[in-house]
């Protein structure tokens, strides 16, 4: 190698360390002080209120019933949303792969990227509400006489108005994201395979699509719904008071006029962290296992 | 019924942006009405000053956001790519990334309020960079793969300088990762609430602090017409995105 090439190839080393410390502090730094913060805030070493190291913070928050509630809530809402986000997606693509790729179908699939949380929670409370667009419908077609008769599917305690919304938002991506592994994976040539094997319509469907599909479409699903699993807007606007999704239910807390809510305030948000944490490592150990020399997208 | 059951798809998802512009166009559509009794301009003309600090607000930091967390984004990753440690900033990159914004924002709040930032504009700023920085980083790592390292290396070997290197292969090879991460930094700072509301103190009003502020008040006309702000850019640059996505890939599969 030319004396001009080392130069140039060895330049990596210092600016490497630079920009790592670079990330660390801008990338990393401030979530592990908020962290180390809300910590110290839970155990009552610091903060307005503060008497010195306790740990009452954490007995109140866990053995709050609103607290488990929330978190088997955002945890079983966010999990039945992928859940069944997948399998729409699975189902239509099956169903509809050559029509997916159509240009105006594709231009359709992307529409709910330009919608935010917030609008979409907006447009559904318009929609789902008592006297929304569904019940004026109801009305027009004789089917109720007063708002009443309506079913309430918004801020009901089933969090039907958040989970049809938080599907609407996030079936497109699910959809994008199979249709675009089914291509990838060269499923088509498997299953002319498995069709020449002898098998069938519903082996195929259930031994060849969705096992490769599944296999490829799990790390992105699990990030997925660790993200529906701090999902905000949609809950905070469609959702109810209690249970709350933990989101909502950590603001609410940190929102209250109550100055002793804060440090408990503080422990849920602790506590929140970790099940991420645990989450994120699962998805990790997962990943390394399955293929340890790539990193996931 | 196949065709049937996908248009019925497409119209779902384009209802709710013809929804949002029927309604801020609407003077009076009560229950149980199913179309507004007549039409009018007087929501978009009647906006008072806050609309258009907020809608100013919006632009600033998303294009603020969105060019510096994609520049940071890149060069970090350029070279973090490369080293040694490079599989634990991965897992790092991720904690922010998976984090919900708005606990995010008030684990971090109390660092705003002593350094004087909470409410302020440039803090605003720096919890949308320090969220969205993350993610750009996630974005540029995976683009600068062994490929792309070693074509750096190539260009080196063959003598090019730094700066030659970086502006005519790497730039020019990563043109479509650069516009798609400056896309995607633009539209979650666009999109932000949790941060700008927490962080901001309802002080520094973005377009969708403005939103909720008026669903709030049950002002359901002017929340539509800043509902209709919001999602203006991203639909513009979904429709740029397509058109030029597709002409490329029609390209690309005709010279083939």
């Amino acid at each position: 190698m030319s004396a001009t090439a080392q130069k140039n190839t060895q330049y990596r080393r210092p600016q490497g360390h630079a920009a790592l410390v670079f990330f660390l502090l801008l990338g990393v730094m401030p979530l592990a002080a908020g962290l180390v913060y809300a910590v110290l805030y839970s155990l009552g070493l610091i903060g307005y209120l503060n008497t010195g190291f306790t740990l009452q913070y954490w007995y109140i928050a866990l053995t709050s019933k609103a607290l488990w509630a929330s978190l088997t809530l955002s945890l079983g809402l966010a999990v039945l949303v992928s859940t069944v986000s997948f399998f729409l997606a699975l189902r239509c693509v099956i169903a509809l792969r050559p029509h997916l790729k159509q240009r105006g179908v594709r231009f359709s699939l992307h529409l709910p990227l330009a919608l935010p949380p917030l609008v979409a929670a907006f447009v559904s409370f318009q929609w789902l509400g008592g006297t929304g667009i569904l019940a004026r419908g109801a009305h027009a077609l004789g089917l109720i006489q007063t708002t009443d008769s309506f079913p309430v599917l918004v801020n009901d305690p089933y969090y039907i108005g958040v989970f049809v919304t938080l599907l609407l938002l996030n079936f497109p991506f699910i959809l994008l994201l199979v249709l675009d592994q089914y291509d990838r994976a060269g499923i088509t040539e498997y299953i002319h395979l498995a069709a020449t094997l002898g098998g069938n319509s519903a082996q195929i469907r259930r031994k060849v699509i969705l096992a490769i599909l599944i296999h490829r479409v799990l790390p992105t699903l699990v990030l997925y719904t660790v993200f529906l699993f701090g999902a905000f807007e949609v809950p905070l606007l469609l959702g109810q008071q209690s249970p709350a999704m933990i989101s909502v239910l950590i603001s609410q807390k940190f929102s209250k006029f109550n100055l002793a809510d804060v440090p408990v305030a503080y422990t849920c948000a602790v506590l929140y962290a970790g099940v991420i944490l645990v989450l994120i490592a699962c998805f990790w150990r997962w990943h390394f296992r399955q293929s340890p020399n790539t990193e996931p997208a | 019924m196949k065709k049937a059951l996908l248009y019925s798809i497409c119209a779902l998802f384009a209802l709710p942006f013809a929804y949002l512009a029927l309604l801020s166009l609407a003077t009076q559509w009560f229950y149980p009405a199913l179309l507004p009794d007549s039409l009018t301009f007087l929501h978009w003309t009647g906006l008072h000053a806050g609309f258009f600090s907020a809608l100013a607000y919006s632009c600033l930091f998303a294009l603020t956001i969105g060019m510096f967390s994609t520049l940071a984004g890149f060069l970090s990753a350029q070279y973090i790519a490369g080293h040694p440690w490079r599989r634990w900033a991965l897992v790092l990159a991720y904690l922010p990334y998976a984090f919900s914004p708005v606990i995010y924002a008030h684990c971090i709040k109390f660092f705003f309020l002593v350094s004087n930032l909470a409410g302020q504009v440039t803090g605003v700023m720096l919890a949308q960079f320090i969220l969205c920085y993350p993610f750009a980083f996630l974005l540029f790592f995976r683009h600068f793969d062994a490929d792309l390292r070693a074509m750096e290396d190539l260009s080196a070997t063959l003598g090019a300088s730094r700066t030659a290197t970086f502006f005519r292969v790497l730039l020019p090879v990563s043109k479509d990762a650069l516009r798609l991460c400056f896309a995607q930094t633009f539209l979650i700072s666009w999109f932000d609430y949790g941060l700008s509301s927490v962080i901001g103190l309802g002080q520094v009003r973005t377009l969708t602090v403005l939103t909720y502020q008026y669903i709030g008040e049950a002002n359901t006309y002017l929340a539509a017409v800043t509902a209709c702000m919001i999602c203006f850019p991203p639909l513009l640059l979904l429709w740029l995105n397509q058109r030029f996505v597709f002409r490329s890939e029609t390209l690309q599969s005709e010279t083939a």
